[in-house]
Order: structure tokens, then sequence, then C-alpha cells
């Protein structure tokens, strides 16, 4: 960056009008969204508030509160960037059980307890990356798993970059969230490791959700791991399947 | 960037930021001592080490690159230019090595790592 660039940062961002979020939520509710239901409640002028309803799930968001959202980023807030906010808001709403066993996949990310462990999840691919599965609390125990296994298999099918750099497997992909889905079928790497030269059958790996994954000998992976200034798990490759569901 | 701290040995790994040709350079000097017959074992071992150091950098970056592009941000520093961690003991068979190049014997004894 610049230097004139760097200082540009530093001026007041423009503040993002309530009224213009508004006309744009007006105007997305009436262009409307395949399989969506979009309500814009203005019963209230303080507080107006945009629905979604898909199924058995529902989410609103209070624009005012939005709009603080975008004034503190660095977003547009001309017409088209209130539209893309909005839009972006939309894709990132909660997973229908119907949409989770259509297309979920199985991908691991930190433990909502926030203990610092690993959980399989069902991330679901959206417009602006991955949204996570979380069951209905009228799911069935039955259909969960049925989501799970398909996500599980179809975690499998996921196409993963492997590469080699010296000792470490790096696994990576197009969308970093799903580098990790790699993981739910690790006999396919390891053929694929054997091809590139690198036996990793006594191997740990390294993960970081949302990061490429790092696949090598224990005492390398310790090197790598220890360095890292992000939180990270380093565990023997064959746990990974046996790490709980969130 | 911190010094870290190895958990497994109680050893302290230093960062000694190299460009890729001070990399590319060490690692031809590495290779090229490994193959010598007088080469005490305990240095062999380390100088192993430092060579798997040497991949393990550029593992890191590609996983998690923003530690590394930050300082790179602030200092100027070319994108080729990573952190190799090394230990003490690593660091001094390295700088025993005499066909080690002048170049890379300042990147680890000065400029980016003093």
């Amino acid at each position: 960056m610049t230097g004139l660039g760097a200082a540009l940062r530093l001026l007041p961002r423009r503040a993002c009008d309530v009224d213009d979020l508004v006309d744009a939520a007006r105007e997305l509710c009436a262009a409307g969204w395949p399989g969506l239901r979009l309500v814009l409640d203005e019963d209230d002028p303080r507080r107006p508030t945009l629905r979604v309803e898909e199924d058995e799930r529902s989410q609103g968001v209070d624009l005012l509160e939005l709009a603080g959202g975008i004034s503190g980023g660095t977003h547009d807030v001309g017409p088209a960037g209130l539209a893309a906010a909005l839009r972006r808001w939309v894709d990132e709403r909660p997973v229908t059980d119907a949409e989770a066993r259509r297309r979920g996949i199985a991908v691991l990310g930190w433990s909502r307890t926030g203990d610092g462990t690993l959980t399989w999840q069902v991330a679901v691919r959206r417009g602006t990356g991955s949204v996570t599965w979380t069951p209905h609390p009228f799911t069935s125990a039955l259909d969960v798993l049925a989501v799970q296994g398909a996500a599980r298999a179809r975690a499998a099918d996921v196409v993963v970059r492997c590469s080699a750099v010296g000792p470490v497997l790096l696994l990576d992909a197009d969308e970093p969230q799903l580098a990790t889905a790699a993981l739910a079928a690790p006999e396919q790497v390891l053929d694929r490791a054997v091809e590139i030269g690198l036996p990793l059958g006594a191997g740990c790996v390294v993960v970081t959700p949302g990061r490429a994954v790092a696949w090598a000998a224990p005492a390398v992976a310790r090197r790598l791991a220890g360095e890292s200034t992000e939180p990270c798990a380093v565990l023997p490759w064959r746990a990974v399947a046996d790490l709980p569901w969130c | 960037m911190t010094m870290a701290y190895e958990q497994q040995t109680r050893v302290v790994l230093v960062p000694h930021w190299l460009s890729a040709a001070d990399r590319d350079a060490l690692t031809a000097c590495l290779e090229a001592a490994l193959l010598r017959e007088d080469l005490p074992t305990s240095t062999a071992d380390r100088l192993v080490d430092v060579l798997t150091e040497l991949h393990v950098a550029r593992a890191r970056d590609v996983v998690w690159p923003s530690s590394a592009a930050r300082v790179r941000l602030v200092t100027g520093w070319d994108p080729d230019t990573l952190p190799v961690r090394l230990s003490a003991m690593e660091l001094a068979c390295t700088l025993s090595l005499p066909e080690l190049p002048a170049p890379v014997r300042a990147a680890l004894t000065g400029g980016r790592s003093a």
C-alpha cells in the first residue's frame, strides 16, 4: 500500500444511511429470492426489520444494526453496495435440514463449546462462503445421522489439491473451508501422497479450520504447529475420523 | 514476530528472515555439506533439521500466511522473505560450515536477523 493509501484509510468513512438500506431491502423483497420468503417489517419506523424464512428456518435482522456494521466496515454505501450487503446477509441465512441433506459437506471446525477441540460439521457452500448447519430442535436423531452420513460421503468427492513442500503434504481447496473435507476420506489422500513420494502412514495432520491442512511426520508436524501464531490442532490422521460431530 | 518455545525439547526457535535466494543458497550448501564424510553425526542431524525447517517455513506460510505478511507489509521486505526458525544449536552448526555463502551468513547473523 502506498503512503497516500494508508493515510486515506484514516479519513472518516461515509456512514450508511438507514433509509437507503430500507429502500434497498424493499427492492430486494419486491424482486424476491427463489425458495425464500423475504419480509420487510416497517411497523416500528425506528426499528425496520428484514426477515428471511425458508422451510423450518427463520432469521431477522435489525436494519439499524446492519447499517452500523456497514458503516464500520469498508463497504460501498451506494445503492449497489447496500443491495450487495443485503444479498450477502441473505446468503448467510441458516441452513435448512433439506438443504443440508441435499448439499451438506463434512468439514472440520472448532467446537462451539470454545474448548479448542475439533468437531465434524456439516457445511453448505453459498455464494459468499460456507454456512454451517445446526440441526433443528425438532429434527429426529435418525435424520441427523442421515445428513451427517451423506455429508461425509460427499466430502470424499470434494476436489482438494495435494502438494508436497519437502516432507509436508499440503491439502488446499478453492473454498478454504472445504480443505478439511479431504480428511473425511484420508485413505484417498494417503494414496495420493504415496504417488507424490511421501509415505505418511504414521503421520499427523495440522488443522486450522478454514486454512490449508498440513500432513507430515509427527516431529515435523510438531515443528510446524509449534511456531503457529494462530490456533491449530495436531492429531494423528487416524484420530480424525473419530472426532465427534458438533 | 516473537520467539517461540518448542514444548518437546525446551528449545527456543528464533526467526531468521531469509529471502528465496538466501534459502536456495542455504539449501544447496547444506546438501553439499551433508555429503561430506568427515561431518560429525551430531552436526549432520542438526543440519538435516535446518533443511526440514526450510521446507516447514514455506509450508507454514501457506497454511498461516497472515502473520508473515503483516511483518512484510510493515518492513517492506520482498514477498518471498520468510521467517526460518532455528534453535541456537542449529544456527551454530550452520554457521560452522566454511562453505556457507557470505550473503547467507550475513542474513543469519545480521541484517533482518539482527
